[in-house]
């Protein structure tokens, strides 16, 4: 009996002995990987941010506008979030001397090859497309990444389309019927890029009063402070 | 089993190559070579836990043992790869967001594994801190070998999208060997990877073959046995 418990207890304190090392291992670890993420944290903001300005910057011509396009954005209404295909997001505003020229509306098609293609859709005021970009997919290399802007002018075609001067039916691959082109070998991918980004035109011409009715009572807002400060 | 002079551990990582011979580390070595900044940013990823995995197991090799071996093991490699996570998220954003998930899957990668069981952990600290760099440089040249010769073959360039990992005096590094338009989708594709990869170690064993038919006297280092097994480190 005595040999027993001298097992049990021997078999116990080692067991000890390992929690206490893997504890010790386990919160040096975290220690030292708690200090590179707080020291590290500003800067991968800061990486964060660039890379995605990189997208928001290729959508419209620098040229083209003088506000800070990362933060001055609008809100996306719920009840539209499953036309773009999105989970949350909100639009992005370009404008020129306090002017509005156009938004930058993201979407996501679900329906490529391979998961998600992430789009950001840049529009004019008046419904047309200033440019469409691909900013993340996993689409064959090769083949169905043509949307990739250095790889194919493809995406270019979408440039200066709109609801009034591109039919609905029209809204499709050539292989549908439709005025876009497909790439050779896919068909798929450039399928599920036309329909969200007419979509995405449909979207824009159902939130467009929103969007200008809501600028105006800010920009009447920031009218009347002048001229109460003229008082 | 590997014993620790200086000599065969340069043989054992170059030469008797962890991904050439053992073939450890196969999936990035598949998933990332397909253009040679990817390549060779994974590498200096890999280099850089697997340097830092060797040197801690062996400081602490005397404590630990037993049930507790392997997860400590692990512990340490995650903590290596999360830091060298975050710090390529600092300075190569870009490129941390076209490797994707092969940089926190360095964790898994059973070449580092193995190394700390096999090397580090019965090893002294300098020994086992050369013995990952040389390890590292052999996995490296490997996956930068094959790289190389897919993005040639593939889109007809190399050096494409250097300025991702070297900056902007990087861009123009990239040289066109065929036509501009050349493409070969096999060998962008993994499929294409598995071939070119066998077609290396197929060079490996022949050079193999012609420096075990010379004469002893003729032999160089490089002649140790071939052992081609798939070694997992033994489970304690």
């Amino acid at each position: 009996m005595s040999n027993k418990k001298k097992g049990q207890l021997m078999f116990s304190s080692s067991i000890w002995k390992n929690i206490a090392i893997l504890g010790i291992v386990a919160l040096i670890s975290g220690i030292i990987v708690f200090t590179t993420y707080s020291k590290t944290k500003g800067y991968i903001a800061k990486s964060e941010s660039r890379y995605a300005k990189r997208f928001l910057f290729q959508v419209v011509p620098s040229a083209n506008y003088n506000n800070d396009i990362l933060i001055d954005t609008i809100n996306i209404p719920k009840k539209y979030f499953s036309m773009l295909g999105i989970k949350s997001g909100e639009n992005h505003l370009v404008k020129m001397n306090g002017k509005l020229i156009s938004i930058i509306v993201p979407s996501i098609a679900h329906d490529g090859y391979n998961g998600k293609i992430k789009l950001l859709v840049g529009i004019n005021l008046d419904g047309s497309i200033v440019s469409v970009r691909a900013i993340s997919h996993k689409e064959t290399p090769g083949l169905g990444d043509k949307m990739e802007v250095d790889k194919s002018d493809w995406v270019l075609n979408f440039n200066k389309k709109s609801l009034k001067n591109l039919d609905s039916k029209l809204w499709k691959v050539k292989k549908d019927g439709g005025y876009f082109d497909q790439f050779t070998g896919a068909t798929i991918t450039p399928r599920a890029i036309v329909k969200k980004v007419h979509e995405t035109l449909k979207y824009y011409e159902m939130d467009k009063s929103r969007i200008i009715k809501e600028l105006d009572v800010f920009n009447e807002n920031e009218e009347s402070n002048i001229f109460g400060g003229v008082d | 089993m590997p014993n620790g002079s200086y000599k065969s551990i340069l043989s054992n990582g170059i030469w008797e190559n962890q991904g050439l011979v053992q073939f450890l580390g196969l999936c990035p070595l598949i998933a990332v070579s397909d253009s040679v900044v990817k390549a060779l940013g994974l590498s200096l990823a890999t280099m850089f836990v697997l340097l830092f995995s060797n040197v801690t197991v062996s400081l602490i090799k005397k404590r630990v043992s037993g049930i507790v071996k392997i997860p400590i093991f692990i512990i340490i490699i995650a903590t290596f790869t999360t830091s060298i996570e975050l710090l390529m998220k600092v300075f190569t954003y870009e490129l941390y967001m076209l490797l994707g998930i092969f940089v926190p899957l360095i964790v898994v990668n059973g070449l580092i594994l193995n190394r700390a069981e096999i090397f580090a952990c019965k090893n002294n600290v300098i020994k086992s801190a050369f013995d990952g760099l040389i390890v590292g440089i052999g996995f490296s040249s490997v996956l930068i070998a094959l790289s190389a010769v897919r993005e040639i073959l593939s889109v007809g360039k190399i050096f494409v999208n250097m300025n991702l990992l070297f900056g902007s005096a990087a861009v123009d590094w990239n040289i066109t060997i065929f036509s501009e338009g050349y493409s070969f989708l096999l060998f962008m594709l993994p499929p294409g990877a598995f071939i070119l990869l066998g077609l290396l170690i197929a060079l490996k064993n022949l050079i193999n073959g012609k420096v075990n038919s010379l004469s002893d006297g003729e032999r160089s280092f490089l002649t140790k046995e071939t052992k081609r097994v798939r070694t997992t480190g033994p489970v304690a």
